[in-house]
């Protein structure tokens, strides 16, 4: 579903992303793990075709996203970090706003609207504005302005920053939901270990614009474990002392 | 073009929904027409009117020892000290070049006497004094009027004077001088009108302005960049935008003519020219915001620079202070911004000049909202 092939970005001198490679299959849930200023963003939003790459291409659905953007896009549904909606619009009314950027229209949209009021569990919340929306429910319409046009690939970045356990677990069910349900091929970036143990069947770990692994939770669970084999004390590690264990315990700005 | 329509809808909507945007928008305008055209009245009252430019041309010349009505007036009721504090009267030689400072509105008002004046009103024949006004010059012009009124009864009397102790023939007396005021244009612009005009084109740079700093704030809350994402060409989120401001200060512009309409009786001149007149300047204001947002890239600095900009042109177009009043280079700078276009069309229109002095204020504003719209557009993409 996703090609990313030996993508650099430079800015000015520095290079912020240095020749990643990763694939991500059909109906799978990808997570892209990275300490802050890693990369993750500049990744994201080359793939997005929020950038264009220095060096390297990008492919969705087999559309390469520096020249066929609009085809890529029309596959990609994309949950930014920040809450990018309008406050002083109603949640259905932001929906048809985003809805209509993904070319839905009339009765259509309408009930895309519906459905995805429903996928988040917001349809009793839908009249009113987003400023009176916890944090929770924010990131909830957030997803599912993603959602309209039911994209083959969702890419989610950070989406669960800053809300309650509670809403977070909603949050977590529901991306499950479309990965396993409705098949739906999904990049997930976060700081949370968790989650990404939770949803992902594979993931990448990236530091200083490179790939430091890749591959599948338990392949990446016993490649620090084998470096750390060496210590009779040593527990199974998780996924995050494997994260500190490549990327280091530095504090990031 | 649904895209297009849709992202400048949802730039009316969230005007509509934001309150202080309203207020702001539609009742400051409102309020500061009723409150200024009612100062200007206040203001001729107390008599606290600085100097205007009044040209004379003056053909009625003396035909033997006795001097002319003509050079009366230029020499004695024109000289007088009050009239002297209220107009700087400077005999002209060149008609043309007069009607064109008139037309420029470089000055007060220009009055033409005939040289068969002085002939006309001692034979009973009809003696017409002739005063061209300038429209944006109200409360000076008014006052002309008075002084001149004034001038020819004063005529008609002293001839009636004269007639009744020297017991002439009657056909020696005939006929007062008259007195015919030209405005610039069929009709005269009153104070509401025009303060109707200069409120309404510095609110709408205001908005437009705002609508510049939400471009910002959309970047900066991601709203701008999640667009980008969707299968949404660059080029049609800038039409969007540019659409969506220029809607915006349409809307205003509607509300705001027929608000002072209803309340103050303004009259716009003929409703389609007022409307591509305002259309026109409204799409330049938009493409001025979003060029602005270009260059200040901050939120705040935009939000102060609206304000700033709103009364900076409104003051270069003589919507504070009339523009006559300016030296030269001045008006030279107030001849780039769109509100001297803007204002220039409305009062000819307001005036009855007709749609021959549409199209030149028109065809300006459209350049500037070109060229300030292509500007802009490249803050997006860039």
């Amino acid at each position: 579903m996703l090609q990313v092939r030996e993508l650099v970005k430079r800015f000015g001198e520095h290079e912020a992303v240095s020749g990643i490679s990763f694939d991500i299959a059909k109906g799978e849930c990808f997570g892209l793990l990275g300490p802050n200023g890693a990369g993750k963003s500049t990744c994201i939003a080359m793939i997005c075709g929020l950038l264009r790459p220095t060096a390297g291409e990008v492919s969705v659905g087999g559309f390469i996203v520096q020249k066929e953007p609009q085809a890529a896009k029309r596959l990609m549904g994309v949950v930014p970090q920040e809450i990018a909606l309008y406050p002083t619009l109603s949640a259905r009314e932001n929906l048809r706003f985003w809805g209509l950027l993904y070319g839905l229209a009339g009765k259509t949209l309408q009930l895309r609207i519906d459905e995805a009021l429903e996928i988040v569990g917001l349809t009793d919340r839908q009249s009113d504005r987003i400023s009176t929306f916890s944090g929770g429910m924010k990131r909830r319409i957030n997803i599912a302005a993603a959602l309209m046009h039911h994209p083959e690939l969702l890419i989610m970045d950070e989406p669960t920053v800053g809300i309650d356990p509670q809403s977070r677990n909603h949050i977590l069910e529901t991306v499950q939901r479309l990965n396993t349900e409705r098949a739906m091929t999904v990049l997930y970036t976060s700081h949370y270990m968790a989650e990404v143990e939770f949803l992902c069947q594979r993931l990448a770990i990236i530091d200083h614009g490179r790939l430091l692994a890749a591959g599948a939770l338990d392949e990446i669970r016993r490649l620090a474990s084998t470096e750390s084999a060496a210590s009779p004390t040593a527990e199974e590690p998780t996924l995050e002392s494997v994260f500190l264990h490549l990327t280091g315990r530095a504090l990031r700005d | 073009m649904r895209k297009i329509t849709g992202i400048a809808l949802n730039g009316l909507l969230l005007m509509v929904r934001d309150p202080k945007v309203l207020v702001l928008s539609l009742l400051m305008p409102l309020l500061l027409v009723a409150i200024l055209g009612t100062a200007l009245r206040g203001l001729i009252d107390q008599g606290q009117i600085s100097p205007g430019t009044v040209l004379v041309f003056n053909e009625d010349v003396a035909s033997s020892s006795s001097r002319s009505f003509g050079q009366l007036l230029v020499t004695d009721v024109l000289a007088n000290d009050a009239v002297k504090t209220l107009f700087v009267v400077t005999p002209v030689t060149d008609l043309r070049a007069a009607q064109t400072d008139l037309q420029d509105g470089k000055v007060t008002a220009l009055i033409q006497i005939p040289p068969t004046f002085t002939a006309d009103a001692l034979a009973g024949r009809p003696a017409m004094l002739q005063l061209y006004r300038n429209p944006a010059d109200l409360t000076r012009g008014e006052i002309l009027v008075q002084v001149l009124q004034g001038f020819t009864n004063q005529i008609k009397s002293q001839l009636l004077s004269a007639q009744l102790t020297a017991e002439t023939s009657p056909t020696s007396v005939g006929l007062p001088p008259k007195l015919t005021v030209v405005p610039v244009g069929k009709k005269s612009v009153s104070s509401f009108q025009y303060y109707a005009v200069a409120m309404a084109l510095m609110f709408i740079i205001m908005t437009a302005f705002q609508r510049g700093a939400k471009l910002l704030d959309e970047r900066a809350t991601g709203t701008l960049l999640r667009a980008l994402t969707t299968p949404t060409s660059t080029g049609t989120i800038v039409a969007g935008n540019l659409a969506g401001s220029a809607l915006v200060t349409i809307t205003q512009f509607i509300a705001l003519m027929v608000g002072a309409r209803i309340l103050f009786g303004v009259d716009w001149g003929p409703w389609p020219n007022a409307l591509l007149l305002g259309a026109a300047y409204s799409l330049a204001a938009a493409g001025l915001g979003t060029a602005a947002a270009v260059l200040l890239k901050q939120p705040k600095a935009m939000e102060i620079a609206s304000g700033a900009a709103s009364n900076l042109l409104g003051l270069l177009s003589g919507a504070l202070f009339p523009i006559y009043k300016f030296p030269g280079a001045l008006l030279l700078v107030a001849k780039l911004t769109p509100n001297y276009w803007a204002l220039q069309g409305f009062l000819d229109q307001m005036a009855g000049l007709g749609t021959a002095h549409l199209w030149p204020p028109v065809a300006v504003l459209l350049s500037i909202a070109l060229v300030t719209g292509y500007v802009g557009s490249r803050y997006v993409t860039s």
